[in-house]
């Protein structure tokens, strides 16, 4: 899984006069390959610093890497607000096993979706097994639970982190459109609604 | 388990060596001040150590580097990373001390999760539980949370319990094998519990006929076998138990061994964090062709102490044993078995056991009383709902008094004992198992000699009703 850092690495070495941030994600890349995640995350959110846009979504990565997925869920979704869509298939797996890591099913879903698309012949079987069982998870009658669980964290992220507010409540509106009774689905989509941030044109 | 956690939350320490200068503007050492402080706010000291470490790599003389990169150095000082050394290094109380520090720095629900480990080790699960239940609300966290509440519920004797708990553990990426084991241990640990065991067998020596003896004694023959267990745990594990088993057996040719048996048991298991200690006193009747057959009245004392990787083990039961048929009740009296062996625990599954074992068994005559003894390698392994297992064992058989029956000799046996089964879980009530045995017996007396291939087939079912 460190092949974005490593294919990143590569990139930048070619460049005969990188940049200040550049540089900074080179090394947060070769930190990221040799599993220096810590290291990793503080160069990446340096190289963010000195106004690399592409650096938000390694850092991302990194926090997954760290064990933070709740942070790693918040990273990618002020990434997605500040740059446009990665593109990396392997960066959309991170995205979905943060999502997944947090129990925000439908949100790891979609990512493992987007990425099997695009990945190879070993990872593609992988995702579809773990959407395989996101499905057997969803079963209709542990939907209300699931939704008051994820809008009771999403109130109480609403005021200090409310780009990871949202990603729970956005998660609650699609649950609540697939429950029976479309449990609490006015509310969830009010707070989404409330919760939306400034989106990039282009932005997934 | 806890050990994956710890790798997990554990944080590297760059505090080792000291940071070689690098070139960089002082611009470049202020933002990785910055990045160190944002992360050291957030909990991360793992971060924010590297971040103040490439700040004095660049400013090799900046005082605010320095002092922030010793701050955070201090391990000392570092409560939450000294709890989690301590959990690690296997001292739970220690790790409670250090954790009761650490507090109010953005990862309190971490902290409940280790505490509440912590607690658990140590059997305070009354604590343990309320620490878990917070960190189980941190969706990050809840699955290891309900795994560790699992385990509780099922030191309580509420399987059901634990077996949802498991269940939830079970969605979590790492925590999936374990989770099914013990999902599976769970439904038999319920306060009343109903088990069924069919088996189908073919032996080759079902009457363990002499080598060489005429065809026309009991030779091989196959049996269907069932076997019904009820447990009742009212107040779950430690506590008091009951159980009641009945056992019936079909042989296809020799109905002469048909077995028809049932048994009652009472006893107390004790457990703690390491160790567990269960006495019980049971009685068996069985009946032969529809004859009673064997009265057994048995005590049994068993127990076990898990030290790191090893557990150790013993077990003891003594036989009181009344053969009602006139032609076996010579062989009536009492039989003490005891064992004793230490288990290897390394990981990944596997479980590796030597023993010594001991058998007397004094008869109401002399030459049907023996001492036996010899050793005994059980290995077994793991994975998911898969285990399997290879056992083997000899047995050295000494009789107390010459046999008339065999020209006055007095009879020495060596028993040479093998098994190895593959079992199954489907899903956490069923699961079906092969078994293939071997019992070889060389006596000196020669017509004594016997060998007997057992295959057995069977699917099992256990399940908590309460």
């Amino acid at each position: 899984m460190s092949l974005p850092g490593l294919a990143l690495a590569l990139l930048l070495a070619a460049d005969p006069a990188p940049s200040a941030s550049e540089s900074h994600l080179v090394a947060g890349a070769e930190a990221f390959r040799t599993g220096s995640y810590d290291r990793a995350l503080v160069e990446f959110r340096v190289a963010e610093a000195l106004g690399s846009s592409e650096a938000s979504w390694y850092a991302a990565a990194a926090l997954l890497k760290l064990g933070r997925a709740e942070d790693s869920v918040e990273a990618f979704a002020l990434a997605d607000r500040a740059s446009r869509s990665s593109g990396d298939a392997l960066l959309e797996v991170y995205r979905g096993e943060a999502c997944y890591a947090v129990q925000l099913y439908l949100c790891a879903d979609r990512w493992f979706e987007s990425a099997a698309s695009r990945a190879g012949p070993r990872l593609a079987p992988q995702l579809q097994t773990v959407r395989s069982a996101i499905r057997d998870a969803l079963r209709p009658e542990q939907l209300p639970p699931a939704i008051d669980r994820l809008l009771g964290r999403a109130t109480e992220l609403a005021g200090a982190r409310p780009a990871l507010a949202a990603a729970y409540a956005d998660e609650a509106v699609a649950l609540a459109a697939r429950s029976p009774l479309r449990h609490r689905e006015a509310e969830a989509t009010s707070l989404a609604t409330r919760l939306a941030g400034p989106r990039q044109k282009g932005a997934r | 388990m806890t050990a994956a956690l710890l790798l997990l939350l554990a944080a590297s320490d760059p505090c080792t060596a000291p940071p070689p200068p690098v070139g960089g503007s002082a611009n470049e050492a202020a933002i990785y001040l910055q990045v160190g402080d944002a992360e050291r706010a957030r909990g991360n000291l793992g971060a924010a150590r590297e971040a103040y470490r490439a700040a004095l790599a660049r400013s090799p003389d900046s005082v605010d580097a320095r002092r922030r990169l010793e701050e955070v150095c201090a391990a000392g000082n570092d409560s939450f990373q000294a709890g989690v050394d301590a959990l690690d290094a296997g001292h739970p109380a220690e790790a409670l001390k250090a954790f009761a520090g650490a507090r109010g720095r953005g990862n309190d629900h971490a902290i409940d999760l280790l505490e509440g480990i912590a607690r658990y080790q140590l059997g305070q699960d009354g604590e343990a539980i309320p620490r878990l239940e917070s960190a189980r609300s941190d969706p990050a966290l809840a699955e290891s949370a309900s795994f560790f509440l699992g385990l509780i519920a099922l030191r309580r004797g509420d399987g059901d319990r634990a077996s949802r708990l498991f269940d939830q553990a079970g969605r979590a990426m790492g925590l999936e094998d374990s989770a099914r084991q013990l999902a599976r241990v769970a439904q038999q640990e319920g306060h009343l519990v109903f088990s069924a065991l069919a088996e189908l067998v073919y032996d080759t020596n079902v009457a363990l006929r002499p080598d060489g003896a005429p065809t026309t004694l009991p030779g091989p023959d196959g049996s269907v076998g069932l076997t019904l267990v009820a447990l009742a745990r009212p107040w779950g594990t430690p506590g008091p138990y009951a159980r009641v088993e009945g056992q019936f057996s079909k042989q296809f040719t020799l109905s002469a061994l048909d077995l028809i048996g049932g048994a009652a048991a009472l006893g107390y298991r004790l457990l703690g964090p390491t160790g567990s200690l269960t006495g019980e006193y049971a009685y068996t009747l069985q009946a032969l062709d529809g004859r009673g057959y064997l009265a057994d009245h048995r005590v049994f004392v068993g127990g076990s102490l898990l030290t790191g990787m090893f557990l150790w083990g013993f077990a003891y039961a003594a036989h009181f044993e009344t053969y009602r048929w006139e032609v076996f009740s010579d062989q009536s009296g009492v039989r003490q078995v005891l064992e004793l062996d230490a288990g290897l625990l390394p990981g990944a599954g596997i479980r590796i056991t030597a023993g010594y074992a001991g058998t007397w068994d004094a008869a109401r005559v002399d030459p049907l009383s023996y001492l036996e003894h010899g050793p005994i390698l059980d290995t077994a392994w793991a994975r998911g709902p898969l285990s399997v297992g290879v056992r083997g064992a000899i047995a050295w058989r000494n009789y107390r008094a010459p046999d008339p029956n065999y020209g006055g000799v007095t009879r020495e046996d060596t028993r040479w004992g093998a098994s190895t089964w593959v079992d199954l879980g489907i899903g956490a009530r069923w699961s079906v198992r092969g078994t293939v045995r071997l019992l070889r017996v060389d006596s000196n007396i020669p017509d004594l000699n016997s060998t007997e291939w057992v295959f057995i087939g069977s699917v099992a079912w256990t399940g908590a009703v309460l």
